[in-house]
């Protein structure tokens, strides 16, 4: 069974690099424009990986992975992602994979994130 | 030899009873018997108790010795066990002591004084004149009196006056405590008054303080004490009084009639001091008043003519004001000599109807200044909350294009495509520019604190000039470098950054077509960038503006108006320079000259 990524950013242009970048390597990509559709897909199809925009419409990154992780699912392989300078410094939520900053310094190294 | 001592005609000594005054060698006497003891041509000897005694007698040729004897050592002794005798004060004393040269020395002194007066036009206004002279004077006084302003003056002025046509000094004025001054005038040259005078100057000094408010106490007192004098007091006002002191041996009635017309001629004359002084002194308050004011008053007619206007008025505003018709409008603004002034104008009308305008002008440039200041702060203050959130909004979709296009390129591996690549990078540079760009506005905002790095200048340009490739694709750059390599040590995106920054404002002030140059030198521990264009050129009055925040000549919307404030900025933190200088090369436009502190190759490594 294919590898599922998750990505949920309310900026399509990030989603469709995110996308293309991970279809290309071959994983399956699930994408969500906003945290609310970003919660139903997780809920729904439960993928491996998550790449979660910080400052969304409806749900913001940290409310979403608090209801994921409300619902008793996994989040350590979820990764927060923002272009907001001062979200840099901000505590991350705990257990969570990490934090990416954009725009993304290595594109091609995102994918090492990645254990298929 | 015994001496022989005459007291008030009576021998002093007991054993020189049966003496002839005659044969006395001395006369010990009163003021009384002075005509007496001058027949005798006699030394003789004032009674220093009596109070007629003065000063002035005692410092006399008339007193000590009326003959031509000196006074020797002998006669000073004889004269001081009479003093002892007589008990006289040890103040008089004291004089008594005066050397023989000093007593010659007074005598001189005196003397001349008394040529002095005779060569003056002496009168005795009492004695010696007719009462027309008496007139005469007076008017000629009043004369005299005619420009004086001042109460004192006039006062003073009364008193020289009297100095000079009596020949008496001792007239003048005496003022009471918080009182009328008082003019004293003795009225005889015979001595007779002056003690009375000298009584009642001592009354001033030390004991009239008493007699405050009570001046007819003080008259009655003089009056009572001795009947041959008359105190008249001429009460010209309810401020002063004149007094003049009138001796009985006089006839008091033949004076009185002018003196009463001296009395109304002066109240008439000091009425209309007072008033004038009260005038005076209120236009005075009204016009510091209106000069501390802080702005331009002008009171005009009609017609907009000046009729009376404050120190702060300025003809030339009042005049340009005219001219440009402004002055139908209540209130406005109006430039005048790069200064911002604010005008008001107020219609007025007197309580005879009479109408005026008053015109106020202020100058509201510095005003204007800090209110401007105030909101470019402001605007500085939102766009630093602001920035974060614009660049967020900016990095978003423009890092997006990165990625993608980063993909793409990744992709592109059929050679039929291989055109695309080309562009694909072209937009790989413009979207990391732009990236580089929105983070240095983020730096700028928030300064962090990055990692310097050595820089080959030469190279830092030619890079960033090959990022501006489609900025200046209609520009003519010449770039000249020192043959040897010249190295900052600074944060290099930001370098970049200031160099696209100073060939965009180049560019953009061409208008798009036109020559470039940037020309790099090595000037001792500095490296000066010249950035040079062959534009429109900046103005000397801008040379500063341009550097200020928000500040643009670019129309709205084309200029952020922080580009080269943010330059300015990021240089100083590198203890550079940058400024606005006279082109070179015979260039007409824009110099922009950056200077800043060399870096030796090899100390970057620590």
């Amino acid at each position: 069974m294919k590898t599922k990524i998750l990505i949920v950013d309310d900026e399509l242009l990030v989603r469709k690099a995110l996308s293309r970048l991970f279809t290309n390597s071959g994983y399956l990509v699930l994408e969500a424009a906003d945290g609310e559709e970003g919660y139903h897909l997780w809920i729904n199809h439960q993928p491996d990986y998550a790449f979660i925009d910080v400052m969304m419409p409806k749900l913001t990154g940290p409310e979403l992975i608090k209801k994921i992780k409300a619902q008793g699912l996994n989040t350590q392989t979820t990764y927060l992602m923002s272009a907001f300078n001062k979200d840099h410094d901000l505590p991350l939520p705990q257990d969570i994979a990490g934090f990416i900053a954009k725009p993304f310094d290595n594109l091609f190294g995102l994918k090492d994130l990645i254990k298929a | 030899m015994p001496l022989k001592v005459f007291y008030n005609n009576q021998p002093l000594r007991e054993d020189l009873v049966s003496v002839d005054i005659n044969q006395a060698d001395f006369i010990y006497t009163s003021i009384k018997n002075l005509n007496e003891i001058n027949l005798l041509s006699k030394p003789f000897l004032l009674n220093l108790q009596d109070p007629l005694v003065t000063f002035e007698h005692i410092n006399s040729s008339q007193y000590y010795w009326i003959d031509d004897k000196k006074l020797d050592e002998d006669k000073i002794n004889f004269l001081e066990k009479i003093a002892e005798r007589i008990n006289i004060q040890s103040a008089t004393h004291q004089k008594l002591n005066l050397s023989i040269k000093e007593i010659e020395h007074q005598n001189s002194i005196l003397m001349k004084k008394r040529i002095k007066l005779q060569e003056q036009k002496k009168i005795n206004l009492f004695e010696n004149i007719q009462l027309q002279q008496q007139y005469y004077f007076f008017y000629e006084f009043i004369k005299e009196v005619e420009d004086t302003e001042n109460l004192h003056e006039l006062l003073n002025k009364l008193a020289k006056f009297f100095q000079r046509h009596t020949g008496i000094k001792q007239c003048g004025f005496i003022q009471f405590k918080n009182q009328q001054p008082i003019l004293i005038l003795p009225n005889s040259n015979q001595g007779h008054i002056l003690p009375y005078y000298q009584q009642l100057q001592h009354y001033h000094i030390d004991d009239l303080y008493f007699y405050e408010n009570r001046l007819t106490e003080v008259t009655q007192i003089i009056n009572s004490a001795y009947d041959y004098i008359h105190l008249m007091p001429l009460e010209v006002s309810n401020q002063f009084s004149v007094f003049f002191i009138l001796s009985g041996e006089l006839k008091v009635s033949d004076h009185y009639n002018w003196l009463l017309n001296l009395q109304s001629l002066l109240k008439t004359k000091i009425q209309s001091l007072s008033l004038l002084q009260n005038i005076k002194k209120n236009s005075l308050i009204w016009k510091s008043a209106f000069n501390q004011l802080g702005l331009a008053v002008a009171i005009l007619d009609e017609k907009y003519k000046i009729v009376l206007s404050n120190i702060h008025y300025r003809p030339e505003l009042h005049a340009l004001l005219l001219q440009s018709n402004r002055l139908s409008q209540l209130q406005g603004e109006i430039s005048y000599q790069d200064q911002l002034y604010h005008y008001e104008i107020i219609d007025i009308i007197l309580t005879d109807q009479r109408k005026f305008k008053c015109l106020l002008i202020n100058n509201i440039q510095k005003e204007r200044e800090s209110f401007n200041q105030f909101l470019q702060k402001q605007k500085l203050e939102l766009m630093a909350r602001l920035s974060d959130r614009i660049a967020h909004d900016l990095l978003n979709p423009i890092g997006g294009i990165q990625s993608l296009t980063e993909l793409l390129l990744s992709e592109t591996v059929d050679p039929k495509q291989i055109l695309y690549i080309d562009d694909l990078k072209q937009i790989q540079s413009a979207t990391q520019r732009a990236i580089d760009i929105i983070k240095s506005l983020q730096d700028f905002t928030q300064p962090q604190s990055k990692q310097n790095s050595l820089l080959n200048i030469g190279d830092e340009i030619k890079t960033t000039l090959i990022f501006s490739k489609s900025l200046t694709r209609y520009i003519n750059v010449k770039l000249s470098l020192p043959k040897i390599p010249l190295f900052v040590k600074v944060q290099k995106d930001l370098f970049q950054q200031i160099i696209f920054n100073l060939i965009q404002n180049a560019v953009h002030a061409m208008n798009n077509q036109g020559d470039l140059i940037i020309h790099v030198v090595n000037n001792s521990s500095f490296v000066e960038i010249l950035v040079q264009d062959s534009g429109p050129g900046i103005p000397n009055q801008l040379r500063e503006a341009v550097f200020t925040p928000l500040f643009t000549t670019k129309q709205l919307g084309q200029g952020t108006g922080l580009g080269l404030a943010f330059v300015k900025g990021v240089i100083e933190a590198w203890n550079g320079w940058i400024g606005v200088t006279d082109p070179i090369n015979n260039f007409t436009g824009a110099c922009f000259l950056v200077r800043l502190p060399l870096a030796l190759k090899g100390t970057d490594e620590n």
